[in-house]
C-alpha cells in the first residue's frame, strides 16, 4: 500500500519527528546521568554535561557485592529461561494441536490469569515458599516464573500457524506427537521461541519485590536488589544525577540485549500476534 | 491446634508476661510457670555462658549501606568474645522493608533471632506473641545491666521500650539508631544579624519576617521526610496530647487546630515554607534548598545535618553552619520527641538463641564498641557512660578542621543538650496516624487546605 | 483399513496432552490458581488479622466498605481514564506510525528498532525518568517550553489544591496528561509492532483491485486496511485494556508513594491495584488485606466484564475472512 497523499518526504519526516519524541526519555536520562550534582541544579538546564561525572553510576550501586548479584541473577535467568521455556512450549503445543477433554476451559483460566494483578499473589506465594522450607534457595527465586500465561498464549498462536497439513502428513507417517513438535514445529517458530526467552529474560530483570522478600542474605539477591537505595533512598533526598544513572544500568543491558537479538524479537512478534 | 500449643509453650517460657497477657489461651498456671521460666533462663545462660554449647543466632537490620559495615564489625567483634556463638548478620534494606518482611515471617515462622523493629510493630507483633519480653534479661544478675549501668541509660529509651507491652514488661531495647530533630540555621547570615539561634517559634517566626523581607526568601522550613515530623512535635508543644498515655488517639483539639495555624499564617505570609516548595530540595527534606540559601532555618533529623552541609565546590552557597535545639513553643514547659528503633527478640528462638540474642544486644550497647558507629553517623548515645569514652568525647569536641565531624557533633550536642526528650506511646494504629497527619499536614500547608474542615476528617478516618 | 489414519484420530481424545500440559498445570496451581483462591477467601474474612490468621467470620462487609470509599472511586475513574483514554490514543497513533511505516521501502526496519525501545524499559526506571523530565525547574520540558517563550509550568505541583476547586482540577488535568503522554510512549513501540504485522498479512490483491478502480487512499484504508485489520485491532485492544486495568507501577514512579503531587490529600492519581496496594501496605491493622483482597477481586471482576463486553461488541465490527 502506498498512500499518495503524502509525499515520501513528508513520511520520512513524520516517523523521524516521532522516533526523536520517542528518544528524549532516553537522551534525557544518559544525559542527566552524566552530570555533576550542581549542573542538575542549573536553570534552564543544560543539552549537554559540561563534564562527564562517571561516578553516578558507582554511587548508584549500593555498597553490595554486586558481582555476586550478577552471577545470581545470570543463574536464575538462564534456569528461568530454560524451564520456563520448555514448560511454555509443551503446553501451548498441547493447546495448539491436540484434542483433549477440557481444552477450552483450560484455555480461558491460563487467559484469566492474565487478568490478576501479580501484586496479589505474592503474600499467598511467600507462605508457600517458606512452608516449602524454601527461604533463601535458587528453587524460590527460578519456580514462580517458571509458568507464564502470556508465553504460552504467543507461542499457542505461533504454532497454530503450522499449517495442519503438515502435522496430519506426519500422522500418516506415524511420527509421534512429540518429535513432530521437536522436529518440525519448533524449527519453525525459532523466533517466537527466541521472544519468549528474552521476555522471560526482562521480567528476571527487572523483578524487585519477590527476590527481595524470600533472600534474607546478600549472597543469594540479585542486581535489582542492588540499585534499590538509588530509587527510594533512606533519607527521602532525591538526587536527580544518581536515580538516573541507576535507571540507565538498569535499562541499558536490556537495550543492548534487544538491538543484538531484534531480528528474532520483531519477527517473533509479529507471527505471535496475528490472528487474534 | 498446633499453634495454640505453641502459643502456649511460649507463654510459659516467657514467665513475667503470662501474668499480664491479654491473650490467656496458653495461661496454664501462673505461679508454677513464672518459676519454671526463672530456672529455664538460668539454665540457657548456664548452657551458653559458662559450658560454652554453640549456638546459631540470626540477626536482621535495616539500614543505609555505607553505615552496614560498622554494624558488621561490632558483631565480628562480638563473635570473637563469644566464639560459641555464630551470628548470620544481614541488612534487609530500608526499615519499612525490613518491617514487611518481619511480618511476612512471622505469618510463616521463619523469624530470625533478633531484629531491629520500629516503634509502631510493637503493639501488633505483641498482640500475636511474636515477640517476647526482654525485661527478665533486662534485670537478670548474671547477663543483665547492674544498676549503675542502667541509671546511665537515658530514661527516655528505657521508658519507651517498657511502654510497648503492658505494665511490667520490656518488648524492646534501644538499638544504637536513635536520633531526634534538631534546628539547622545559617550561621554566617545569622553572625551578620546579630542573631542567635532562635529558642520559641515566636523567634522563629519573628526571624523569618526580617529574612523574608532582606532576601525575598522563606526563613523556615521544616522536614517532612517522616512525613508527619511537624504535625507531631508542633501540636504537641501547642498541648494536644496527640496519643494520650492510654493509647487513644487524640488529634481533634484546639491545640492542634492553633499549632497548625501557626504554621499555616507564616506559610501564606511566605515566610515559612516546604521542602516540596524549594527548587532546589523538591522532595521531604530542606537540606538541598538549605545550601542554596532558598531557606535559612531548618527542623530536621540530627543524624541528617552531614546533608545539609554546604559545599561550594558543587555549586553550592558559601556559608557556615549552626545546629540547636527545637524551638519550642514554652520554654517552660519544653517538648522534644527521640526517634528511632529498638532490638525485639521473637518467640521462634529457643532460650539458648534468646540467651545468646540478648548478649549480643547488651555487647552492641556498650560504650567502647559504639565508638566507630556514633562517630560516623552522629546517631545519640543511648548511655551517658559513652561520654566518659575518649575517642567519642574528642568527637563531640570536635573543630572546623574537620567539618563532617564538627557539625555532626554539633547535631548531637544540641540533641543532648536537653534533658526533656520523650516519647510517643505506640498503638496499633500508630503507622496510620503518622501516614494521616502527615498527609493532613502537606495537605493544609502546601495545598492551602482548610484545618477545621480537614482536621475532623483525619480524626475520623482514625477511629 | 483405508480409511485415513489422521482424520479418525482428529475427532479423538488425545490423552497424551496432559503429559504436555501436567508441567504448566501444576505450576499454575500452585503459583496462580492457589493464591487466587486464597485471595478470593481471605476476601471475605471480617477483622481478618494478618499476624495471628484469626477473622470474625464471612461477609460481605469488606466489598461494602470499599465501595463506599471515595479514594476507591477515584482509583476505579483514573483506571477507566487510562484503559479507555490513553489506550485507544496510543492505538490511533500506533495505527498512524504502522501505516505510514508500512508504506516506506527503506529504512523500515531502522524506524521498527527505534519505536520498539520503549518496550524494553523498565517501568520504574522510565517513571522516573518522566517524573524528571517533567520537573519544573530541571526538567526537558519546561526547557523545550521556554525555546517557545513559554513560562515554566509546575506540572507536578499541588500548590494551594485543598482550597480552591480549580486549582484541584487543574493540578489533576495536568497530573493526567502526563500519565496520558507515559502510557502512550510506553505501550506505542507493541501496538506498532502488532499493526505492522497485521498489515503485512493483508493480501496485496486487494489493493491493486481497489487502484484499478481509481480509489483514493483515504478510501482504501477505510473500506480495505481497517476491515481487514479489525482482528488485530481486537487483540491489541483487549491485552492493551488488561494491562491498563492493572496500572500502578508508573504511577507511583510518576507521583510517589502519595499518588500526587505533594500538597494533595486525595490521592488524585490512585489506581485500583494502588488501592489494592495500600491496604496490603497496612498489613498491621486488622481487615486489611482483607480489603486489599476485596479490591483484587472486583478487579478481576470488571476486567472479565470489559473482557466479555469487547468480545461481544467486536462481532458487529471484526471481520474475519
Amino acid at each position: 500500500m502506498k498512500p499518495q497523499s503524502m509525499s515520501n518526504l513528508f513520511r520520512y519526516f513524520l516517523l523521524s519527528l516521532s522516533a526523536a519524541i520517542i528518544l528524549v526519555p532516553f537522551y534525557w536520562m544518559i544525559n542527566t546521568s552524566l552530570k555533576t550534582n550542581a549542573e542538575i541544579l542549573r536553570i534552564p538546564p543544560t543539552l549537554f554535561p559540561s563534564e562527564f561525572r562517571f561516578q553516578n553510576f558507582a554511587d548508584a550501586i549500593v555498597k553490595a557485592p554486586i558481582l555476586t548479584y550478577l552471577l545470581n541473577t545470570v543463574v536464575v535467568a538462564l534456569s528461568v529461561v530454560a524451564i520456563s521455556t520448555v514448560v511454555s512450549v509443551l503446553a501451548a503445543f498441547a493447546f495448539a494441536r491436540l484434542n483433549f477433554r477440557g481444552k477450552q476451559i483450560l484455555f480461558i483460566v491460563i487467559l484469566g490469569t492474565m487478568m490478576v494483578p501479580q501484586e496479589m499473589l505474592i503474600i499467598t506465594n511467600f507462605m508457600t515458599i517458606a512452608d516449602l522450607g524454601w527461604m533463601n534457595t535458587w528453587q524460590a527465586l527460578i519456580a514462580p516464573y517458571c509458568i507464564n500465561a502470556f508465553n504460552i498464549y504467543l507461542l499457542r498462536q505461533t504454532f497454530k500457524q503450522v499449517p495442519d497439513e503438515l502435522y496430519l502428513a506426519s500422522k500418516v507417517d506415524g511420527v509421534s506427537n512429540f518429535r513432530f513438535l521437536r522436529k518440525i514445529m519448533l524449527p519453525l517458530s525459532k523466533s517466537t521461541i527466541v521472544t519468549v526467552m528474552i521476555l522471560s529474560v526482562i521480567w528476571i530483570w527487572d523483578t524487585y519485590a519477590w527476590p527481595s522478600l524470600v533472600t534474607t542474605k546478600d549472597s543469594m539477591r540479585l542486581v535489582s536488589n542492588g540499585l534499590q537505595n538509588a530509587f527510594t533512598n533512606d533519607s527521602g533526598r532525591i538526587q536527580y544525577e544518581i536515580q538516573m544513572a541507576a535507571s540507565t544500568l538498569v535499562i541499558l543491558p536490556l537495550v543492548f540485549l534487544f538491538l543484538m537479538l531484534k531480528k528474532y524479537i520483531i519477527s517473533g512478534m509479529v507471527k505471535g500476534g496475528i490472528k487474534g | 491446634m498446633k499453634r495454640l500449643v505453641k502459643t502456649g509453650v511460649a507463654l510459659i517460657l516467657a514467665g513475667a508476661m503470662v501474668a499480664c497477657s491479654n491473650n490467656g489461651n496458653g495461661n496454664v498456671n501462673g505461679a508454677n510457670s513464672e518459676q519454671e521460666q526463672t530456672s529455664n533462663l538460668e539454665k540457657a545462660i548456664q548452657a551458653v555462658v559458662t559450658d560454652k554449647k554453640e549456638v546459631s543466632i540470626s540477626f536482621w537490620t535495616g539500614t543505609g549501606a555505607n553505615n552496614f559495615p560498622f554494624l558488621e564489625s561490632m558483631v565480628k567483634d562480638f563473635q570473637t568474645k563469644y566464639p560459641n556463638i555464630k551470628v548470620d548478620f544481614s541488612n534487609q534494606g530500608r526499615i519499612d522493608e525490613l518491617t514487611k518482611k518481619l511480618t511476612q515471617n512471622i505469618v510463616s515462622k521463619s523469624t530470625p533471632t533478633l531484629s531491629n523493629l520500629d516503634p509502631s510493630s510493637f503493639p501488633e507483633y505483641i498482640n500475636s506473641d511474636a515477640i517476647v519480653d526482654l525485661l527478665p534479661y533486662y534485670t537478670n544478675s548474671s547477663i543483665g545491666f547492674t544498676n549503675e549501668e542502667q541509671e546511665n541509660f537515658y530514661p527516655n529509651y528505657i521508658n519507651e521500650a517498657k511502654s510497648f507491652g503492658p505494665e511490667g514488661t520490656m518488648y524492646g531495647f534501644p538499638t544504637n539508631k536513635k536520633t531526634t530533630d534538631v534546628l539547622v540555621y545559617n550561621k554566617t547570615f545569622f553572625d551578620k544579624k546579630g542573631w542567635k539561634a532562635p529558642q520559641t517559634w515566636d523567634e522563629v517566626a519573628e526571624y523569618s519576617k526580617i529574612i523574608k523581607e532582606e532576601t525575598g526568601k522563606p526563613g523556615f522550613s521544616f522536614d517532612n521526610s517522616y512525613g508527619d515530623a511537624a504535625f507531631k512535635l508542633m501540636s504537641q508543644q501547642w498541648g494536644s496530647p496527640y496519643i494520650a498515655a492510654d493509647g487513644t488517639i487524640d488529634i481533634n483539639n484546639e491545640a492542634t487546630k492553633e499549632a497548625m495555624k501557626f504554621y499555616k499564617e507564616n506559610m501564606d505570609k511566605g515566610t515559612f515554607t516546604m521542602p516540596a516548595l524549594m527548587p532546589s530540595a523538591g522532595g521531604k527534606n530542606s537540606g538541598d534548598g538549605f545550601v542554596m540559601e532558598e531557606t535559612y532555618m531548618f527542623v530536621g533529623a540530627a543524624a541528617g545535618v552531614t546533608f545539609a552541609i554546604p559545599n561550594p565546590a558543587s555549586g553550592h552557597k558559601d556559608f557556615e553552619i549552626g545546629v540547636a535545639p527545637v524551638p519550642q513553643q514554652d520554654l517552660t514547659k519544653p517538648i522534644a520527641l527521640s526517634k528511632g528503633e529498638d532490638y525485639a527478640i521473637f518467640s521462634n528462638a529457643t532460650d539458648e538463641e534468646r540467651v545468646a540474642a540478648w548478649l549480643l544486644i547488651k555487647f552492641m550497647s556498650t560504650p567502647e564498641e559504639n565508638t566507630d558507629w556514633l562517630v560516623n553517623t552522629g546517631n545519640l548515645p543511648i548511655s551517658k557512660a559513652m561520654l566518659d569514652v575518649p575517642a567519642y568525647k574528642q568527637f563531640l569536641d570536635s573543630d572546623k578542621t574537620n567539618p563532617k565531624s564538627y557539625y555532626m557533633a554539633a547535631a548531637v550536642n544540641a540533641a543532648i543538650s536537653n534533658d526533656y526528650m520523650t516519647y510517643n506511646k505506640v498503638t496499633v494504629k500508630s503507622s496510620s496516624v503518622s501516614l494521616e497527619t502527615g498527609n493532613l499536614w502537606e495537605a493544609t500547608m502546601i495545598g492551602g487546605g482548610d484545618i477545621e474542615a480537614l482536621l475532623p476528617q483525619t480524626a475520623e478516618k482514625l477511629k | 483399513m483405508l480409511r485415513p489414519k489422521g482424520t479418525a484420530r482428529r475427532n479423538r481424545y488425545d490423552n497424551s496432552a496432559y503429559f504436555y500440559l501436567l508441567p504448566a498445570l501444576l505450576l499454575l496451581a500452585v503459583f496462580i490458581v492457589y493464591p487466587i483462591m486464597n485471595t478470593l477467601i481471605t476476601s471475605f474474612k471480617g477483622e481478618y488479622r494478618f499476624l495471628t490468621g484469626d477473622f470474625e467470620g464471612y461477609s460481605w462487609q469488606n466489598y461494602v466498605e470499599i465501595i463506599k470509599d471515595p479514594i476507591f472511586r477515584r482509583a476505579i475513574l483514573n483506571t477507566l481514564f487510562i484503559a479507555f483514554v490513553c489506550i485507544p490514543a496510543s492505538m490511533a497513533i500506533a495505527l498512524f506510525l504502522s501505516l505510514i511505516l508500512n508504506s516506506i521501502q527503506k529504512w523500515q526496519g531502522f524506524f521498527m528498532t527505534l519505536f520498539y525501545l520503549p518496550q524494553v524499559t523498565n517501568v520504574i526506571a522510565a517513571g522516573i525518568v518522566f517524573a524528571f523530565m517533567f520537573n519544573t525547574n530541571f526538567g526537558v520540558i519546561n526547557m523545550i517550553l521556554g525555546w517557545f517563550g513559554i513560562d515554566p509550568v509546575a506540572w507536578i505541583s499541588g500548590q494551594g489544591i485543598a482550597s480552591s476547586p480549580k486549582l484541584y482540577h487543574q493540578a489533576y488535568a495536568r497530573s493526567l496528561f502526563i500519565v496520558f503522554v507515559y502510557t502512550v510512549w510506553q505501550g506505542i513501540s507493541l501496538k506498532i509492532i502488532l499493526f505492522l504485522s497485521g498489515l503485512q498479512n493483508i493480501n496485496k490483491q486487494y489493493y491493486q483491485a481497489a487502484k484499478v478502480d481509481g480509489t483514493s487512499t483515504w478510501r482504501m484504508i477505510r473500506k480495505i486496511t481497517l476491515p481487514l485489520l479489525s482482528p488485530t485491532t481486537l487483540y491489541v485492544f483487549i491485552t492493551s485494556v488488561i494491562t491498563a486495568f492493572k496500572a500502578y507501577a508508573q504511577v507511583v514512579a510518576l507521583f510517589g508513594n502519595q499518588y500526587g503531587p505533594a500538597g494533595d490529600d486525595s490521592k488524585m492519581m490512585i489506581t485500583i491495584v494502588g488501592y489494592m496496594m495500600d491496604s496490603m501496605g497496612d498489613y498491621l491493622s486488622p481487615g486489611s488485606i482483607s480489603k486489599a483482597s476485596s479490591a483484587a477481586m472486583i478487579l478481576v471482576v470488571m476486567v472479565m466484564i470489559v473482557t466479555a463486553v469487547q468480545i461481544k461488541i467486536s462481532k458487529k465490527w471484526v471481520h474475519y475472512n
